[in-house]
């Protein structure tokens, strides 16, 4: 679908804060310091192309807030790049950070560019040069970045050595994702699956369920699905369904065994994008449905892990009655019609930016470890992952069954809350 | 066998003896001889200025008496001697006859510059036999395959012969061995060499009395071998680049074959009816399979198997039409591999196996077709045989090069506004370069930009993840089969005796691709990933392949078209052709001045340059609903539906539009099955990448299938109509009647899949046209009333004089032509066009050639030829309005009152009342 040129992503989470800010109804000077950026940064950056030329693009940092923390979050190069989106998604990291209950602020940055016609080198220009703008207002302290769209681990280490540069020292923590060895963490890999089967478990002993007696259909068969079935396995409970994308049959496919899936045995037949083989799958007993029916297993726990917009007003009464909970790896999965439905059927749905904050956590126990220069073992990284997710989780759920609210809107308010509450202290509002 | 030779004992005497000895033996001896060195002599001393040696001159040519004028020792005549034949003058009284020219020679030039003369002109003079034996006509290529050999012989180690002559004899041999192609033929005589044809002969295989050529594909790479071999490629940063050993086998040996076979009716297939062509193909092929071979041939072929021993051949065509300059036979003729294995015996059958059946593909539908379309039907093709061994090594149980791919001069497939056309384009792929060369659908080569090295085609780990290629084509030694594996699982057990494996791939550590050095690399373990990072960034590769194509480029002047392999060790040329270019390449103007209803589709990404205007047809294959069809053989059946609307609708008035890639060699569900010959009609050819779940379909990057477009003047453009600001109006592809089912009753049950839509019928009157542009990277197809347009817009100017718009114009006036001819009244049975109208070649000045099957009477005749000659002066004022050109004739008609030979192949056009 085309997008509709009148969709605008930043009016859209204004709206949302709105809707947080009469709930919590926050006075009039908080309102306008958090539906606007803190700082916004647009400067120029010169490069000189391989071909000799200097081109000049348009780079930008946005930060909503840095009322708890230093702010955090991705840098983009994107063609068709707009402040609002940038604007938008600032927003959103400040409330994400809020909720997992970790001290960093929300920021988001980006350069209009496509890397597809940049060589690595003029690339690694733009990096640079976006530090040369950018570095008296980044740093450990006071903005730290991380890889998003179309940038990577090398990225991340063109601008840091561009920071430490002209710092004139090592500041490992001046930015996140950069690969291990070379001041990145451990547990990266499975922090986000972790982390919302951390949030699941909470749910399961808070609702009385024992997470032995449960099944879970997931959808998708990447990293966030695989390390979620893991953990859950683990904990004793039994995966029946898992979905993946085909790329030869152009489709996506469900692998469903009543007895339960065999995580090690699936992943010798998938791919590096969480493929699975159906031929081998069959093989190995699997039953091969079309690619929707993750949904309509009757079982207790649906994990959405692969893409947005997947349960609509389409589809959303397929839920089978057994399902009580959904968690939602994912960014986005729900519709918001589909939501409705979900509320009112009384389905306990872990919102996605609770369910999937392990990522950023991560990235926070990254930068704390590069702070201090001691880096954790995989399990100190797990075991603090663990601790962070439940406490974050509870404190959206016990607003959620006292006040009774729907937990995507207890998300929302406790962040907004404790950002609100951030800004009071220190006495800017 | 001598042809003007010596004895060789006499010749080595020569050499040693003073020169008035040696001529006095060679006057004794050879008197004919003698007279060519006195003439040479006396040549020499009067180029140095020698009045006494000019006034012998005169005295040779024209007589004593001559000579005696031009001393003005007799007065002139009046009238001077060009109006009546010369006097002969007599041999035995010539000067040259009694050593005259050597005896003033020797009052004036030392004695060592006379024997030095007179030995090099003996070499040349023994050297003459062999430009007897290769200019006659009449010589077979044995005769002038011994006349190499003794040529060699003669000469091997002695030097001194004239350059001229030394071009005159590499001309003949270029003739004869490879081509008469002036253009060839210019560039070959200043790098080939002659004893590089005595290199060559020791591998030629021919049978006795054969006259053939080695064909297009052995020529092209023999050349573009001698031109590595030049100081100026190496200057150029070319490197030390190899060409695979082969064998030939020449062209006509195939005659022989067919000969001792009594096959002669095969080679009317080509005059049958496409449909029938292909359902007989697989018996064509069973019946070469199971010819005996001539026993020269058998032989030969065992002797190429010693001289290869066991390493896997590639038995190629090499036609005579394959390759030649502006036609690309790429992919038509099959290339077979042989893995090689087994007894001697065994290898032999398998040898002779493969041989037959590239032979027999001169037989295949899709050549046929495709010598159809460009009136080279009768052109007798000939086909010669390249035996080739497979550039690689020994993996495991695998044979294969470390990589393979293609690299053509010219970009076609501009990913990025910054890489230009010249830029040129490298498709690489780890095993043999099949996976290059062909669409397999569901892998991907590597690409890279000679001119643009740094840029990449994908962006994100993701990308280059989805982009790298997973599986290679090898050849599996053990089963002797040709086969495709995943490279995991060839990784996991041959580990790092994979060649190259740290430039062929990068490992996948924690989301990031990173070089590690061999002896770091883990197969078991490591996420191995061929993305080719240490090969394009690590090493000299790319700018290598942007010298070896600048420097063929450079001696072609032509953009080219190359192969090539490495297996670990060396870098191997293994083919060159000059790469196929569309006349029709200017960047069209994009309207400014249309509604926005009136747009169907816009594109912005990979356009390319041209116009295609005035389309009546579409033929759209409904995504969706190809994609929900329930079986393989449905999907096949949407092929079939295609190629039989091919087949029915006007010659390039339509365009295709389906999903995924057009010509999927691999999954079937990528795109629709079609060949070469089921879209050939086509004015346009698009393909749908719909977003589905997180991924958009990847592009059919080109391959033969693309250059057959490029030939044809076909346009192709990918449609991503998920992408921000592009148009795609499937609401009127959708709702637009269809009229599948009027066309083909019998596919009626695919009109949820397959519509085709009458422009002008759904539009009121109106047809498309498709504007692109591929330096403002945008195309659009806008609704417009039919007629010349004055475009007004960006872009560029109005791109004029297309032949093809010329083709097309005069192919719609043949048309109305004949569809005003009814056959029950007028007597005519059929209108055939032919000539530069029917094959797309037709510029300004171009006329209509139709031949007219006639079977009416005298007065029927009469009333023919008066309606004819006005409809020519209708048209020739017409077309002088039109274009302002103005010709005498611009219809010839001729009226034949048989089915004469050949005419049944020529377009027929449907009359009045036909369908």
């Amino acid at each position: 679908m085309a997008h509709d040129a009148s969709f605008n992503p930043f009016q859209m989470a204004r709206a949302q804060f709105d809707k947080s800010a009469d709930q919590l109804n926050l006075d009039q000077g908080t309102r306008d310091l958090l539906r606007s950026p803190l700082r916004e940064f647009h400067f120029s950056i010169p490069v000189r192309m391989d071909d000799g030329t200097v081109k000049v693009f348009e780079g930008f940092r946005v930060q909503h807030s840095d009322a708890r923390g230093p702010a955090k979050g991705g840098i983009r190069f994107h063609p068709q790049e707009t402040i609002d989106t940038v604007r938008a998604l600032a927003m959103w990291m400040t409330w994400k950070c809020a909720v997992a209950d970790i001290p960093l602020g929300g920021g988001k940055g980006g350069v209009i560019c496509d890397p597809h016609n940049l060589s690595a080198r003029e690339q690694e220009a733009i990096c640079r040069g976006w530090v040369r703008q950018m570095n008296k207002n980044v740093g450990p302290v006071e903005d730290v970045p991380a890889p998003d769209v179309m940038t990577n681990p090398q990225h991340m280490l063109w601008m840091l050595d561009e920071f430490e540069t002209i710092r004139g020292g090592r500041y490992p923590g001046m930015i996140t994702g950069k690969p291990v060895g070379m001041g990145g963490s451990l547990g990266r890999t499975e922090a986000t699956g972790y982390g919302a089967v951390y949030c699941l478990r909470e749910a399961l002993v808070e609702l009385g369920i024992d997470v032995k007696a449960t099944t879970a259909s997931v959808q998708g068969f990447g990293n966030v699905s695989q390390y979620a079935i893991e953990l859950y396995h683990r904990m004793g409970g039994k995966v029946v369904c898992v979905s993946s994308w085909n790329q030869a049959e152009q489709k996506s496919v469900t692998y469903f065994k009543a007895q339960g899936v065999d995580l090690d045995q699936l992943r010798t037949i998938t791919d590096r994008f969480g493929g699975i083989d159906p031929a081998k799958a069959r093989d190995l007993g699997y039953e091969i449905l079309p690619g929707e029916a993750w949904l309509d297993r009757e079982v207790d726990i649906l994990i959405p892990a692969a893409i947005e917009n997947q349960i609509t007003g389409a589809n959303v009464e397929k839920i089978n009655k057994r399902v009580k909970i959904i968690v939602e790896g994912a960014n986005g999965p729900t519709t918001p019609e589909a939501d409705a439905v979900l509320s009112k059927r009384g389905i306990f749905v872990i919102p996605d930016f609770l369910a999937n904050a392990g990522g950023v956590t991560c990235s926070y126990f990254e930068q704390v470890q590069c702070n201090m220069n001691f880096f954790w073992e995989r399990d100190d990284v797990l075991g603090k992952l663990d601790a962070k997710m439940t406490a974050a989780y509870h404190s959206v759920s016990d607003l959620a069954r006292k006040k009774s609210l729907y937990m995507r809107d207890a998300a929302y308010l406790v962040s907004v809350d404790r950002v609100a509450k951030a800004c009071r202290d220190r006495g800017w509002v | 066998m001598t042809r003007g030779g010596q004895p060789e004992d006499s010749r080595r005497a020569f050499a040693a003896v003073p020169w008035r000895e040696l001529l006095e033996v060679i006057r004794q001896g050879r008197g004919r001889q003698f007279v060519r060195v006195s003439r040479k002599m006396l040549n020499h001393l009067c180029s140095i200025g020698l009045s006494e040696a000019q006034g012998m001159l005169t005295e040779v040519d024209a007589g004593p008496a001559a000579a005696a004028r031009r001393d003005g020792r007799v007065p002139r005549d009046k009238s001077p001697y060009d109006k009546m034949p010369g006097t002969r003058v007599p041999l035995e009284k010539s000067p040259l006859m009694t050593g005259a020219p050597f005896e003033l020679a020797a009052r004036y030039l030392p004695d060592e510059e006379i024997s030095e003369r007179l030995q090099r002109w003996l070499k040349e003079d023994e050297a003459s036999f062999f430009g007897t034996v290769v200019g006659d006509p009449r010589s077979t290529m044995p005769e002038i395959a011994e006349a190499i050999r003794r040529y060699n012989d003669v000469l091997r180690g002695r030097s001194g012969l004239a350059p001229s002559t030394l071009k005159s004899l590499r001309v003949s041999l270029i003739q004869r061995f490879l081509t008469e192609q002036l253009d060839y033929i210019n560039v070959a005589k200043e790098v080939a060499r002659i004893t590089d044809f005595h290199d060559l002969l020791d591998r030629v295989i021919m049978t006795r009395g054969c006259y053939g050529k080695l064909g297009g594909k052995a020529s092209g790479l023999l050349l573009a071998g001698w031109i590595l071999d030049q100081p100026e490629a190496r200057e150029l940063g070319v490197g030390d680049i190899k060409t695979p050993r082969t064998w030939h086998i020449v062209s006509d040996v195939i005659m022989d074959f067919i000969r001792l076979n009594d096959l002669d009716d095969v080679m009317d297939q080509k005059y049958k009816d496409i449909s029938q062509v292909r359902r007989e193909y697989p018996n064509m092929i069973q019946l070469f399979k199971n010819s005996p071979f001539p026993p020269e041939l058998v032989e030969g072929l065992a002797r190429a198997l010693d001289y290869f021993g066991d390493v896997p051949l590639i038995i190629r065509s090499s036609s005579l039409l394959e390759d030649r300059f502006g036609t690309a036979f790429s992919g038509k003729y099959k290339s077979l591999f042989v893995a090689n294995c087994g007894t001697r015996e065994e290898r032999l059958l398998a040898l002779q196996d493969a041989v037959s059946e590239v032979w027999a593909s001169i037989l295949g539908p899709d050549p046929i077709e495709y010598r159809r379309e460009r009136g080279l039907q009768e052109f007798v093709e000939e086909m010669g045989i390249l035996i080739q061994e497979v550039v690689g090594t020994r993996v495991g149980r695998w044979w294969l090069p470390a990589f393979a791919g293609v690299a053509f001069s010219l970009n076609e497939f501009r990913w990025s506004p910054r890489i230009r056309r010249e830029d040129g384009l490298i498709r690489l792929v780890p095993g043999l370069g099949t996976r290059a060369v062909d669409r397999v659908g569901d892998d991907f080569p590597v690409l890279a930009v000679p001119g643009r090295k740094g840029l990449r085609a994908h962006a994100s780990l993701q990308e280059t993840l989805r982009y790298s290629p997973r599986r290679a084509d090898v050849i599996n030694l053990e089963t002797a089969r040709f086969e495709t594996v995943d490279l995991d699982v060839l990784l996991k057990e041959v580990g790092t005796d994979y060649p190259l494996i740290d430039r062929v791939f990068s490992v996948l550590r924690e989301g990031h691709l990173q070089h590690v050095s061999r002896v770091m690399i883990d197969p078991a373990d490591d996420d191995l990933v061929a993305d080719m990072r240490g090969l394009l960034d690590g090493t000299d590769f790319v700018p290598r392949v942007q010298a070896l194509l600048k420097t063929l480029e450079m001696y072609l002047q032509s953009p080219v078209d190359i192969e090539f392999a490495h297996d670990g060790k060396d870098f191997y040329l293994v083919q060159c052709r000059p790469q196929a270019m569309s006349g029709d390449t200017a960047p069209s103007v994009l309207p400014h001045d249309v509604r926005p209803e009136d747009v169907l589709f816009t594109a912005n990404r990979f356009v390319s340059n041209g116009q295609v205007p005035d389309i009546t047809h579409l033929v759209y294959v409904v995504p969706e609903a190809y994609a929900a069809l329930p079986d393989s053989e449905t999907m096949r059946s949407v092929g079939r539906v295609v190629g039989a609307l091919n087949g029915l609708l006007r010659k390039r008035s339509f365009i295709l539009i389906g999903p995924g890639r057009w010509g999927s060699r691999g999954d079937i569900k990528l795109g629709v099955s079609v060949t070469y010959a089921d879209i050939n009609n086509t004015a346009m050819l698009l393909e749908v990448a719909r977003r589905r779940g997180d991924y958009v379909p990847d592009l059919s990057f080109g391959t033969h299938f693309f250059q057959d477009l490029v030939e044809a003047g076909i346009r192709y453009l990918p449609l991503y109509p998920d992408d921000p600001g592009v148009v795609f109006k499937e609401d009127f592809l959708m709702a637009a009647p269809n009229r599948l089912a009027e066309l083909l009753p019998d596919h009626a049950a695919l009109e949820h899949c397959v519509r085709v839509i009458d422009v002008p019928a759904a539009s009121g009157g109106r047809v498309l046209r498709v504007y692109q542009n591929a330096d403002l990277e945008h195309a659009m197809a806008v609704l417009e009333e039919p007629g010349e347009r004055r475009v007004v817009g960006r872009g560029a100017t109005a791109a004029t004089g297309s032949p093809l718009r010329h083709a097309r114009w005069r192919r719609e006036v043949a048309e109305d032509l004949a569809r005003g001819l009814d056959p029950a009244t007028s007597g005519v049975v059929a209108v055939h066009l032919r000539g530069s109208v029917a094959d797309g070649r037709a510029g300004p000045e171009s006329d209509i050639d139709l031949v007219i099957r006639f079977a009416g009477s005298p007065q029927q005749r009469a009333t023919l030829e008066t309606w004819l000659d006005g409809w020519n002066r209708a048209l020739v004022a017409l077309h002088q309005q039109n274009t302002g050109v103005r010709v005498e004739t611009l219809l010839d008609a001729v009226i034949v009152e048989s089915d004469e030979a050949g005419v049944g192949s020529w377009p027929r056009l449907p009359l009045a009342g036909e369908p």
